[in-house]
């Protein structure tokens, strides 16, 4: 698909200073390229996880439980994938930087360094969003080759990682950091899965491995990695959770990706959504009403959150507490937002934009 | 679009002052409607349009005048034997999320056609929206968890 040249702007207001070119971004021979690429897959994990917040969040309370159980699970494991890129990236002995202003991408936006085939808003619960949280977690189907960049997949772009970190630790140790910087299981309570300290190349693997079966299954079945991992209980990938929502249908065990979901009807009431503004701003409101404050309110929070968040992955682990504490005030500030109309038959909600 | 009525919009518009909260504050717990319509039930249409129209010519006459407001809501509204309790029940559903039974004494005078007056909250929901854990920098027990170990550390905002 061509990219719109009307929107293209926005993937260079995704490009930050520091960030390398596109050209040069190519192929990952460098640890410095290594760790530029980790630093792109923190971000990329990152940028699903406003429109999925957003799409939760629109819900109204007690209705969609599948559904929303089907949302916060995957959410919930975004976070944990970009936990675990920032242990690989502190593994290569980097810095993850996810307090900087670019760190949020603006919706609507392209995934980073995609191949740019499909936009990604901040959309209330619907089919059109479901269809596009489908595009971001599919399988990039078997015999993708790697792509460090322009890829078409997230699979395809962890690929290109674990390729770029194979070839570099056989010239010489890259696993350096301290192992005081990474993240511990007993630190993350609560999400999905389990994080692996990374240490050497097979941690590496398996983290990256648990990022991937998480997202888009493992080749050819429903079914995502944790169980051969953890010992947990078949889950199904992210991809087919959300197929089962757009499908409106449960996928029984003996289902493969080409049958489609087969089990019960899974109920979806498309309807019971609050009609909150796509891809709002904080400038959708006069600067000095209530309403701007609460929208500003929301976005210090969840910079504050991404700020203690970033002491957490930099060295000061008794920050994550401090994030979570914030993490769960962000929710019931987003849905104060939804409950505000706009007056034009709209309802406020967050916007995920840089504050200081 | 959501649906707002003139009776709806005056119920929201006194309870600005009754409960000292903002209008878009009060419209963020997303309780608004449920409240006014438990109210109506519960009163009745009658005594409910009566209490709004006499809410209505308070703010209109009023408008903007922060002293003369509070006065004539004190004097015409929670000084009065029929409106007061309604009112306190109003401010006290507000911040609880519950209905305080009316006093027997009203209920013998006014109380023709009251239904459902026993002591309830309005829905599990309004449990959780009641301002008063606003107020108390604090969380409902049960829901809207803060996250582990939160007690040891100060409030954020």
């Amino acid at each position: 698909m061509e990219t719109n040249q009307l929107i293209s702007g926005i993937r260079h207001r995704l490009v930050r200073s520091g960030e390398p070119t596109l050209t040069d971004f190519n192929k990952i021979t460098t640890l410095d390229s290594l760790r530029k690429h980790l630093q792109v897959a923190i971000e990329l994990e990152h940028s699903t996880i406003p429109p999925y917040l957003f799409a939760l969040y629109s819900i109204r309370e007690n209705t969609n439980e599948v559904a929303s159980r089907i949302i916060k699970g995957v959410v919930m494991e975004e976070m944990l994938h970009m936990i675990l890129a920032c242990n690989i990236l502190n593994a290569v002995d980097g810095r993850p930087d996810i307090s900087h202003p670019g760190f949020i991408p603006e919706y609507p936006t392209y995934l980073p360094h995609s191949n740019q085939s499909f936009e990604v808003n901040l959309q209330k619960f619907s089919k059109p969003a479901i269809e596009t949280f489908l595009k971001i977690e599919k399988p990039s189907g078997k015999g993708a080759p790697p792509e460090a960049d322009r890829y078409a997949s997230i699979g395809q772009f962890y690929e290109a990682i674990l390729d770029g970190m194979e070839r570099l630790q056989a010239k010489g140790n890259i696993f350096t950091g301290k192992a005081s910087r990474q993240i511990t299981p007993e630190q993350f309570y609560g999400g999905g899965g389990g994080v692996v300290v990374v240490h050497d190349l097979a941690s590496a693997h398996e983290a990256i491995a648990e990022i991937v079966g998480q997202g888009e299954g493992i080749d050819g079945t429903i079914e995502d990695s944790d169980h051969l991992l953890f010992g947990e209980e078949v889950e199904y990938a992210h991809y087919f959770r959300f197929n089962e929502i757009h499908e409106e249908r449960y996928y029984r065990p003996t289902d493969t990706p080409k049958s489609g979901p087969t089990g019960a009807k899974l109920p979806v009431a498309w309807d019971q959504v609050y009609p909150v503004k796509e891809n709002i701003k904080m400038k959708d409101f006069k600067k000095g009403t209530e309403e701007w404050g609460r929208m500003y309110q929301f976005n210090k929070s969840y910079c504050d959150m991404l700020r203690a968040l970033h002491d957490t992955v930099n060295g000061d682990k008794d920050k994550l507490r401090e994030a979570v504490i914030m993490m769960y005030d962000l929710k019931y500030q987003a849905l104060g937002l939804m409950n505000i109309p706009m007056g034009n038959g709209l309802h406020a909600a967050p916007s995920f934009e840089y504050v200081k | 679009m959501e649906k707002t009525t003139a009776g709806l919009d005056n119920f929201i518009a006194i309870s600005v002052p009754l409960t000292g909260y903002s209008r878009v504050a009060l419209l963020a717990t997303g309780m608004a409607a449920d409240y006014y319509h438990a109210v109506r039930r519960i009163i009745g249409d009658d005594r409910m349009n009566d209490f709004l129209s006499v809410a209505a010519d308070i703010l209109q006459y009023t408008h903007g005048k922060a002293p003369a407001q509070e006065r004539e809501i004190r004097q015409q509204l929670l000084a009065s034997l029929l409106y007061g309790p309604i009112t306190r029940n109003i401010i006290q559903l507000w911040y609880w999320g519950a209905w305080l039974p009316l006093p027997d004494a009203w209920i013998a005078k006014y109380g023709k056609g009251v239904k459902g007056n026993e002591n309830h909250f309005i829905s599990p929901a309004a449990y959780q929206q009641g301002l008063i854990w606003q107020v108390m920098g604090s969380h409902p027990e049960g829901a809207k968890q803060p996250g582990f170990g939160s007690w040891s550390i100060a409030p954020l905002s």
